[in-house]
């Protein structure tokens, strides 16, 4: 005759629902979700919180977002509009922007209108108010991009803004 | 069983292997002694309210002393332009300045890049961070610095500010 007590059954389902039914293929799949994790979150996506107002209204002070590395990846390229992280001589510290000059364009900004070749840049993205900021005409070389903060309602001489190598861009901002 | 317990063993050995031989690796070891000489500079510039005398007064000297005599410095922005060979009294005068201008400076510096180009010379590329007190703004300012081993410790000979963008 067999003895002992059986456990209740609370205690079944908390084994079953955390360890599952076969510990072995749950510790399995820790370490292929552990892997496939670190592996995305290092080569693919990074999340950066945003620690200045430079890029308000679009994304606000305190939130965290998405960089996609592969955006760029193989033959695409930046396209004016994009948002993008900026490294610095690592990645712990990027810069968050808004491309709106390519390579071999001259940008100028005009009493805050943002000029290309010459053209008036439509921004719908920027709110109505906005400061009359000015930036003589610079033309930009093979290799690098125009980049500014969606802000331009702060003064012009605490925003950083302008050229940047292209090498520099880490990836697209996509959330 | 036994072959998945070799299989563990063999690994952890590669790694430990790993680990010494990257440990021993001489040119390593010297690129981690200069990140730490140069996150030793990033702590002893900052300062906080309420120091010392004795702290405040030794500051221009022990911050001084991480850099050659003279140091050329390049550093254009308008709240700290330098530009050009700074000997070591010049400096001490700017670090006097920066101490009685100022209540507080928090300094931490990122993604610290050495390359030694010769056994006593090296380059590093680095980020700063540097909050003022009571400035809600901060600065993030990248620097190139060259530096020489002078009596077995890493000197700045060279400070140069670099703008990620411009």
């Amino acid at each position: 005759m067999a003895t002992g007590t059986a456990s209740p059954p609370i205690l079944d389902w908390i084994k079953a629902f955390t360890i599952g039914r076969s510990p072995q293929w749950t510790l399995i799949r820790v370490a292929i979700l552990i892997v496939v994790s670190t592996l995305v979150f290092k080569y693919v996506l990074l999340l950066r919180r945003i620690e200045s107002i430079s890029m308000a209204p679009t994304l606000r002070e305190g939130t965290v977002h998405v960089v996609n590395r592969l955006a760029y990846a193989g033959k695409s390229l930046p396209e004016r509009g994009d948002i993008v992280a900026v490294r610095t001589s690592g990645e712990t510290v990027m810069y968050i922007k808004r491309v709106i000059g390519l390579p071999g364009e001259t940008i100028e900004i005009r009493s805050g209108t943002v000029h290309v070749d010459g053209a008036p840049l439509d921004e719908p993205y920027l709110p109505r108010r906005r400061r009359d900021w000015n930036r003589p005409p610079v033309k930009l070389k093979p290799e690098e991009y125009f980049v500014v903060g969606d802000n331009r309602t702060m003064d012009q001489e605490l925003h950083v803004f302008g050229r940047i190598d292209g090498r520099r861009i880490v990836g697209k901002v996509i959330w | 069983m036994k072959r998945r317990l070799t299989l563990s063993v063999v690994l952890a050995a590669l790694a430990l292997a790993g680990v010494l031989w990257w440990q021993s690796d001489p040119e390593a070891r010297e690129i981690r002694r200069i990140q730490k000489r140069l996150t030793d500079l990033a702590a002893e510039v900052s300062f906080a309210e309420g120091e010392s005398v004795l702290n405040r007064l030794s500051y221009p000297t022990r911050v001084a002393a991480f850099f050659t005599d003279p140091t050329h410095l390049e550093i254009p922005r308008d709240e700290a332009d330098a530009k050009g060979s700074y000997t070591r009294i010049q400096i001490e005068q700017i670090l006097t300045g920066v101490r009685a201008t100022r209540r507080g400076l928090h300094v931490t510096f990122f993604d610290i890049r050495v390359e030694l180009t010769e056994s006593s010379r090296a380059s590093a590329h680095l980020t700063s961070r540097i909050e003022s007190a009571g400035d809600r703004d901060y600065w993030i300012q990248e620097f190139r610095l060259e530096l020489t081993r002078q009596d077995g410790a890493w000197s700045i000979e060279r400070l140069e500010g670099i703008r990620t963008i411009e």
